[in-house]
């Protein structure tokens, strides 16, 4: 459903990226990992859109479309889900009422009818309960206040209303206790279906306990070094990045 | 030798030609006020930008103009296009009183509706009844020596409305003032300025909304040629008693409305004042609160939507001169294209003024790279025990939030529409009256979708 080729991007006139290549197939969930500074968050947000990030070669195709070509609207219509690293608050701007938005513009564009308040908030108070989310989160401004694992929950609970075919989790396990990681995971593997493809960008091996990939891979310098099955990631938590950095300084060499 | 009427202002000119005829109908005393008011404003005349006040809120050409006052007849309502509806939808008791060019239009008021005891009249009614309170009243709150539009208005005034609540009076009831400008070509009339003098008089534990509205009849003024709306308001808050003002400025075309709000709160009593400023060419309200009694409170709340190049300038003075009074300010600008904004927020802490509890906050936000604001907080304290805190921020739509929603498939404009309204949202749901919300809310949208 994904399919990147050497693509390669720049942020305030330094590469970032620099020709990475990806196949994601339906159903088949991805685990990024990679040193700071590998270029992880940067494939996240360029994938959803975000404009300070300038894409100066490759391509990124998604469902068919040229995805670099669309808005962030136009990619989250098409399915494309981004759970934030750092969720943006928005004093003033309700949760439900933003969800609602989001759902029905979503709900307008696949020429479905809108939700009414009751079927919204029926389809949400179940979403909730696998969070293990309060209610009354509901009634607050978007993200304001939440606490670290809040934010993280509310954007997987996010995730799990909107029902995307692509959800890109960005480092979403980073800084979360080990119940708001469960939390999160569990939200994440009921979404986990045939259709639908997930790119698990992380630093930790500590959350692919919880959802297991089928697929990982290591990011350095912009570039993907090494992929491979879920031992790849174990590989790593036993070895540290440092094995993958030297493996790579050898093969420049030679 | 030049003729000494050469060297008169023409506003001193115009007022020697009305002064004979109001010798004849009005009480002595406010012929005193007036001729008192035109000395103060003849001292400065009309402000420069050299005036501190006045630095960034040029209204020098109401100088190169000849102003022209409705001439006292009253229009009979007639020749007035439709007049707003704000109060559509309340559901409380509505007494409304309409004022056109200054003066009061009787086939457009209702008055009949106000509940017993509470007076809804044309201050010039009033003033021909030779009630005695009002001389204690009239000009007590309203200083024309530090304020020349006050001064001007004061000389000039030909009409305004009076609303007198009794002590106890608790009806739920709102009064809709309404002050429209016809002006400019309206059925070929020259006026181009209007005075309206508003006196709210509440007495002990009363309680009353008082919507004042300014905006164009459905005429005018729609020509080029500029139009002074020049309004005051005096509101005198007895012991306890609750005062819930609402002040929309709708104005059109070239409308300078240079407003003054004056108001004295004896001890536990309250202002809650809100301000909504859409329109015109420039808008500038002063609005001055002297909380006078212990346990007095108010709380200050505006917004100002501005677009074009509009000005729109709050200044505002907060006076605690005793203890145990708290004050709220909030004030919010959403300013697009070439406008521009300006706050200036006094707050004045006397010595014996103990226990004073202020917040004063204003932020703007700017949709345009030519936009501009101007703040100043100003906090003079006096008191060594005593809790004030200021802030203020300019800015523009957050890109982080703006790609947030727009990431979750809430459309661009959508997005900053949301973002602009939650701006304004703490402003808009301090205000009780639903109405008003609503209002502010579509006064929003309009300035989006341009």
């Amino acid at each position: 459903m994904l399919e990147i080729k050497n693509l390669h991007v720049q942020a305030d006139g330094n590469e970032i990226l620099k020709g990475l290549s990806l196949h994601v197939g339906a159903g088949e969930v991805h685990a990024i990992m990679g040193p700071n500074g590998s270029g992880k968050s940067t494939l996240a947000n360029v994938l959803a859109g975000r404009e300070e990030y300038e894409v100066t070669g490759g391509s990124v195709d998604f469902l068919g479309k040229d995805l670099l070509e669309l808005e962030p609207e136009e990619r989250a219509h098409l399915g494309v889900f981004l759970a934030f690293q750092y969720p943006v608050e928005i004093p003033g701007v309700n949760n439900t009422y933003f969800l609602k938005a989001a759902l029905n513009s979503m709900r307008k564009e696949r020429g479905e009818s809108e939700l009414d308040a009751v079927d919204f908030l029926k389809l949400v108070r179940e979403k909730l309960k696998v969070l293990h989310m309060e209610e009354s989160l509901l009634g607050r401004p978007v993200n304001e206040g939440f606490s670290g694992g809040e934010k993280k929950r509310n954007e997987v609970f996010q995730m799990a209303v909107l029902e995307p075919k692509l959800a890109i989790l960005d480092e979403t396990d980073s800084g979360l206790d080990i119940d708001a990681l469960k939390d999160v995971a569990a939200g994440v593997n009921a979404l986990r279906s045939p259709e639908r493809g997930f790119l698990v960008v992380t630093h930790y091996q500590r959350l692919l306990d919880y959802i297991v990939p089928d697929f990982v891979h290591v990011l350095y310098k912009g570039q993907i070094v090494k992929s491979g099955g879920k031992e790849l990631a174990l590989e790593l938590e036993a070895k540290g990045y440092s094995w993958i950095e030297e493996q790579a300084l050898a093969a420049e060499s030679k | 030798m030049t003729n000494a009427q050469d060297t008169m202002h023409p506003f001193a000119l115009r007022f020697e030609e009305l002064e004979k005829g109001w010798g004849a109908t009005g009480p002595e005393w406010v012929l005193r006020l007036r001729r008192a008011a035109m000395a103060a404003f003849q001292e400065g005349g009309i402000p420069t930008p050299k005036h501190e006040e006045w630095k960034y809120t040029d209204v020098r050409e109401l100088d190169r103009i000849t102003l022209t006052h409705a001439d006292g007849t009253p229009s009979t309502g007639a020749d007035i296009g439709p007049v707003p509806d704000l109060t559509t939808g309340a559901d409380e008791t509505v007494v409304r009183i309409v004022l056109v060019d200054g003066l009061f239009v009787p086939a457009l008021s209702d008055l009949t509706s106000a509940p017993s005891g509470l007076r809804v009249q044309p201050l010039s009614v009033v003033l021909r009844e030779q009630r005695a309170e009002l001389e204690s009243h009239l000009g007590s709150v309203a200083p024309v020596e530090s304020h020349p539009f006050v001064a001007l208005n004061t000389a000039f005034f030909q009409d305004g409305v009076h609303v007198f609540v009794p002590a106890g009076c608790k009806e739920r009831v709102t009064v809709h003032v309404v002050h429209l400008a016809s002006g400019g070509g309206a059925a070929g009339t020259t006026v181009n300025a209007a005075h309206p003098r508003n006196l709210y008089v509440l007495g002990e534990s009363a309680v009353v909304r008082v919507v004042e509205e300014y905006a164009a009849s459905g005429a005018g003024p729609h020509t080029d040629s500029p139009y002074l709306t020049n309004p005051v308001t005096e509101a005198i808050i007895g012991a306890n008693a609750r005062l819930e003002l609402y002040k929309v400025v709708r104005e059109s075309g070239q409308v300078f409305h240079v407003a003054g709000t004056f108001a004295r709160i004896d001890r536990d009593g309250h202002l809650d004042a809100h301000n909504v400023s859409q329109g015109g060419r420039l808008i500038r309200n002063d609005l001055r609160v002297e909380l006078n009694g212990p346990g007095g409170g108010c709380v200050l709340n505006g917004l100002n939507v501005a677009t074009g190049r509009q000005l729109m300038d709050d200044h505002t003075e907060i006076v605690h001169a005793v203890p145990h009074c708290a004050s709220r300010e909030y004030y919010r600008s959403v300013l697009s294209d070439e406008s521009q904004g300006v706050f200036n927020g006094k707050v004045f802490v006397r010595p014996d003024a103990q226990k004073t509890d202020g917040i004063q906050s204003n932020n703007a936000l700017v949709l345009s790279p030519k936009a501009l604001m101007n703040t100043k907080p100003q906090l003079e304290i006096y008191a060594d025990d005593v809790k004030c805190t200021h802030g203020a921020t300019i800015g523009q739509l957050d890109p982080d939030s703006l790609f947030y929603l727009r990431s979750r498939g809430i459309e661009a404009e959508t997005a900053r529409r949301m973002l602009v309204h939650a701006f304004a949202s703490d402003v808009v749901d301090r205000m009780a009256w639903e109405p008003m919300r609503v209002l502010a809310g579509s006064m929003l949208d309009e300035t989006l979708g341009r």
